[in-house]
């Protein structure tokens, strides 16, 4: 067990310093590359718990496809480093705050469910040795259908509604139309003319 | 091989044992990639020199043979000039983040029966994962150069390979119906019995569409409105010289050979042999071409690579929007309206595929 131990803790502490550098970083593609790499860390974590489709969903889900989203605004918008700055220590102490409730949370969450959570504790769970893709597939598809159908419809939903604010057909652009192009008879388009010798 | 380093290795604790027995085929596989690249630089300057009615490099070595070994000690030699105003982190960090993905893809890759680094359960999804990281060093090694030009290209790469990846998902998502598992093994095995039981049959249009997304996927012709060299220079990778455009480069390559390997495994059998199947073959002096192996792999792989440097010689660059309509438009719909059928298929059991 010493070897997952030490990856264990490799990675818990990228990880930390990792979630750190996406709050202490000036520069937001800085941040942006800190969550990132929090997310590959985490993923790395949960394959420690043998949870490998969740593990890799979430780094293909969120590194994959969010993050590039995100990068690619952040890019986009050029922000201005020093001016992004100014406003921290305004909201340091809603921050503070914030954090603290968490914590406090978390800390009662523990206290309370005390009895669940101090066990035995070890990084491999595999009594189960069936691959938990199918588990998990089986389980979302017999009995949580209905919620897995309902969660799948709201999300459609928020293309559909984001797709229809942002969608916007300018007039007088001149583009291709594929259809009208592939559509178009020579015979309409062009006049052949015999012209005879003495006719120029 | 294996039994003489377990029994060196057999004082060991089992677990170190097992980490530098990964560690030695990790080594051999990349080391073997490596060499492949020297080679496809050279088989498709040739093959495209040919193609061009010209005679390729034809100057270093027995018929220009050494030429992308003479090549590549050049770029490893030449100065690396980071521009002043670069992000010089991230500046030399993206050549990396674009190989290691690229490398890393290589470890649930069924050679052979035998021979595989890591087959995980999830073997598809990880491929999936780790060609979706690519982007990232598309992306910084464009906007770390602080150039217009490499920025302009980063953000057609990001735009590209997020809309391709969609229809590359989808491709997937067919032949893991077909063979009801995510393992690289188990697939190839769902696949054995001969040409027509590969998946190339029941899902050729899902086949076609990954090949043309694992093109736009590594951004090669007639894809690579990235590099565009007629409108943007090089693309992203305009600001980098010596050893840093020469990972790009082999990144690239490597993708190419990797995309190259994942069409024969997903849809053309992997290791399974061209003859599989023909009986009478099985009791001659032929029986050994019925056996599965990884030459049959291998040269699968090097003839989707030759399509790659075909493409290539053949296609003038797509225009930028043809690009986005291609891969919204036309591909994702194909592969919608196909798992739909695969559906059907299922449901009625028709085809290679049982109901588990």
């Amino acid at each position: 067990m010493m070897l997952l131990e030490i990856i264990f803790y490799v990675f818990a502490s990228v990880l930390i310093c990792a979630s750190l550098g996406v709050i202490l970083f000036k520069n937001p593609v800085y941040s942006a590359f800190s969550l990132i790499l929090a997310f590959i860390t985490t993923g790395l974590l949960w394959l420690l718990l043998e949870a490998e489709f969740l593990a890799i969903v979430l780094v293909l889900v969120y590194v994959g496809a969010v993050m590039v989203l995100f990068l690619f605004v952040i890019m986009m918008l050029n922000i201005n480093i020093e001016e992004e700055n100014s406003g921290f220590t305004k909201i340091a102490p809603i921050a503070i705050f914030l954090g603290l409730v968490i914590a406090a949370e978390l800390i009662a969450l523990f206290w309370i469910q005390s009895d669940h959570f101090i066990g035995e504790a070890s990084f491999s769970s595999s009594d189960i040795s069936a691959n938990n893709t199918l588990l998990l597939g089986t389980e979302l598809f017999t009995k949580y259908i209905l919620s897995f159908e309902i969660a799948g419809f709201i999300l459609l939903l928020a293309i559909i509604v984001s797709i229809s604010l942002t969608l916007r057909s300018r007039k007088n652009v001149k583009k291709q139309v594929a259809r009208d192009q592939i559509s178009a008879d020579p015979k309409k388009r062009v006049r052949m003319v015999d012209i005879k010798k003495g006719d120029m | 091989m294996k039994e003489f380093l377990s029994s060196l290795l057999s004082s060991l604790d089992p677990q170190w044992m097992s980490l530098i027995w990964s560690l030695f085929q990790i080594a051999i596989v990349t080391a073997c990639l490596i060499l492949t690249v020297i080679f496809l630089v050279f088989f498709e300057r040739k093959v495209i020199g040919y193609m061009h009615s010209r005679v390729g490099p034809n100057r270093v070595g027995p018929m220009g043979t050494l030429q992308s070994i003479a090549d590549t000690i050049k770029l490893l030699l030449k100065e690396v000039i980071i521009p002043a105003k670069a992000d010089k982190f991230f500046f030399l960090l993206s050549p990396i983040l674009l190989l290691v993905p690229a490398l890393a893809a290589w470890a649930v890759i069924p050679f052979s029966p035998e021979f595989i680094i890591a087959d995980i359960n999830a073997g598809l999804l990880y491929l999936l994962a780790l060609t979706s990281f690519g982007v990232y060093g598309v992306i910084l090694g464009g906007w770390a150069s602080n150039s217009k030009y490499a920025f302009l290209g980063s953000m057609r790469a990001a735009a590209q390979m997020v809309a391709y990846e969609i229809a590359m998902g989808f491709a997937l998502v067919g032949v893991l119906m077909a063979s009801g598992s995510l393992k690289l093994g188990e697939i190839v095995a769902a696949q054995s019995g001969g040409v027509l039981s590969w998946f190339w049959v029941p899902l050729f249009p899902l086949f076609i569409v990954y090949f043309i997304s694992g093109i736009a996927e590594t951004n090669r012709h007639p894809f690579d409105l990235a590099e565009g060299e007629a409108e943007i220079v090089a693309g992203f990778h305009v600001e980098y010289s010596g050893i840093g455009f020469a990972i790009f480069f082999l990144a690239e390559y490597i993708n190419m050979a990797l995309i190259s390997v994942l069409t024969s495994i997903l849809f053309l059998g992997g290791w399974e042999s061209f003859f599989a199947g023909l009986t009478f073959l099985e009791d001659s002096i032929l029986a050994f071409v019925v056996e599965p192996s990884i030459f049959w792999l291998l040269i699968k792989a090097l003839f989707f690579l030759f399509v790659f440097v075909w493409l290539r010689a053949s296609f003038p660059r797509y225009r930028y929007d043809q690009l986005m309509s291609l891969g919204w438009k036309v591909l994702i719909p194909i592969t919608i309206v196909w798992i739909g059928v695969e559906c059907v298929m299922y449901v009625m059991q028709v085809g290679p595929w049982s109901v588990a």
